[in-house]
């Protein structure tokens, strides 16, 4: 069934990742998955490691996006702003590089000294590092 | 000046040119590609300033003091100064204002009283600090003409950790801004603490639209539930954008200063050229001028 759709932008630090009508979107925050809907409630949050979905108005088409972190923002006029960090087209997902990373991440968080900003910078790689093979897991199942 | 002598000076300048030349060209397609980096950052970079700015002003400043990385320092002993240079010299005042800027602002801080430390970014930099016997708290270097967000974020990281650990109390960025290729200005940002930001009170909040004025405030959802908690991730993540964009920024910069400074050099090579052509032809005509009198003279003296 179709949504009205609203005005949405995916913004990252390499440039524009999208732009253009949804009827709803499906991304995750760290309080859980989170879907939006037209006239949804102005809200701010943090996103977290996870899958990004854009259903497109009409056809039912959905773009699928892996992201690695970022922001979200439902504006008063209903507009929708996501600021990833990184966003990439779910068929890119490579299994073996996000496992690299868990590693590196985890080696790292040993060797920062705890209580320190650099632990505390050290133990988010590792939790989105984690996600992001947590994500992997779902994708398998599927 | 002997011909050949001239001659082997035109060689050596025509061989500078040919350099120059290409130094410009090179500048020229790397230019290209750094001007649509900063660019394509701009959107996300603004983006995240309004962002924090809304959450700033959501929070209020009592809140501000809550986290350590948005807390202000109740005295503004040390200042950081991050310096954005360039790897390479070759570029005309490129590096040399930043420096010019950077060390004035020491100076003035210093006779208040305030201790500054250094983090230079660029060979150049650091060079020319440690020459100068500052304290040099951090230095990062190799990839000035092209740098990616991992080189920004470990410069964010130590600012931010420095910041937190109560080594530093501020921090101010001053890098090249890219205007065109033909103009680089010098700018300076103040990052840490958020208080001081330009993202707080920023010229640019009275052209927008205030959104928040529309709907009570009350009806914004968080997530985290707490604002304030939601800036403490936001400011580190600010601090990196904003120092991702300067460096950014002053890689466009360093290629067209380059680029300028290069093309100079090429044009003024070709003025060197025609002069020695001209001094040249001139000693040739004149070998020749005293060869013709000499043999005239030789034949007029056997008549």
């Amino acid at each position: 069934m179709a949504y009205e759709p609203f005005k949405a932008d995916v913004l990252s630090p390499g440039g524009q990742v999208f732009s253009g009508e949804v009827q709803q979107i499906s991304t995750r925050t760290v309080s859980g998955e989170l879907g939006v809907l037209r006239k949804h409630q102005p809200l701010l949050g943090r996103l977290e490691a996870g899958e990004l979905r854009l259903y497109l108005p009409n056809d039912g088409e959905v773009k699928r996006l892996v992201q690695t972190g970022g922001y979200i923002q439902v504006a008063g006029d209903g507009g929708v702003l996501l600021l990833v960090d990184e966003a990439y087209p779910i068929e890119d997902y490579d299994r073996a590089q996000v496992e690299a990373d868990q590693q590196k991440a985890a080696e790292r968080l040993e060797k920062a000294e705890a209580g320190t900003e650099q632990h505390r910078l050290a133990l988010a790689g590792k939790k989105r590092a984690d996600a992001l093979v947590k994500l992997g897991d779902k994708l398998d199942k599927r | 000046m002997a011909q050949s002598d001239v001659k082997a000076r035109i060689g050596s300048v025509q061989n500078i040119r040919k350099i120059t030349r290409a130094m410009e060209m090179v500048s020229a397609a790397r230019l290209r590609k750094a001007e649509d980096r900063a660019s394509s950052l701009r959107p996300y970079a603004d983006a995240l300033r309004r962002m924090t700015r809304q959450a700033a002003a959501a929070a209020g400043a009592g809140e501000l003091q809550s986290q350590p990385v948005l807390r202000t320092h109740e005295q503004e002993n040390t200042v950081g100064l991050v310096l954005v240079t360039a790897d390479r010299g070759l570029a005309g005042a490129f590096n040399s204002q930043i420096l010019r800027a950077g060390l004035n602002r020491a100076a003035e801080l210093e006779s208040e009283g305030k201790k500054v430390v250094f983090y230079a970014s660029g060979r150049r930099g650091v060079s020319s600090l440690t020459f100068r016997n500052k304290e040099l708290t951090g230095q990062y270097t190799g990839f000035t003409d092209a740098p990616k967000a991992s080189n920004a974020s470990d410069i964010a990281d130590d600012l931010v950790a420095g910041f937190v650990d109560d080594k530093i109390d501020r921090v101010e960025v001053f890098y090249n801004s890219y205007v065109s290729p033909l103009v680089q200005e010098v700018r300076q940002e103040t990052l840490l603490p958020l208080a001081a930001a330009s993202v707080v009170g920023d010229d640019d909040a009275a052209e927008e639209p205030e959104e928040e004025t529309t709907g009570p405030k009350a009806m914004v959802e968080y997530e985290p539930d707490d604002p304030a908690e939601l800036l403490a991730e936001l400011v580190p993540e600010f601090v990196q954008v904003s120092l991702l964009r300067a460096l950014l920024e002053s890689a466009a910069s360093e290629h067209g200063a380059r680029m300028t400074a290069m093309r100079n050099a090429s044009e003024n090579a070709a003025d060197v050229i025609k002069n020695l052509t001209l001094a040249m032809n001139r000693a040739r005509q004149a070998d020749i001028t005293q060869e013709i009198m000499e043999i005239v003279a030789g034949a007029e003296a056997l008549n």
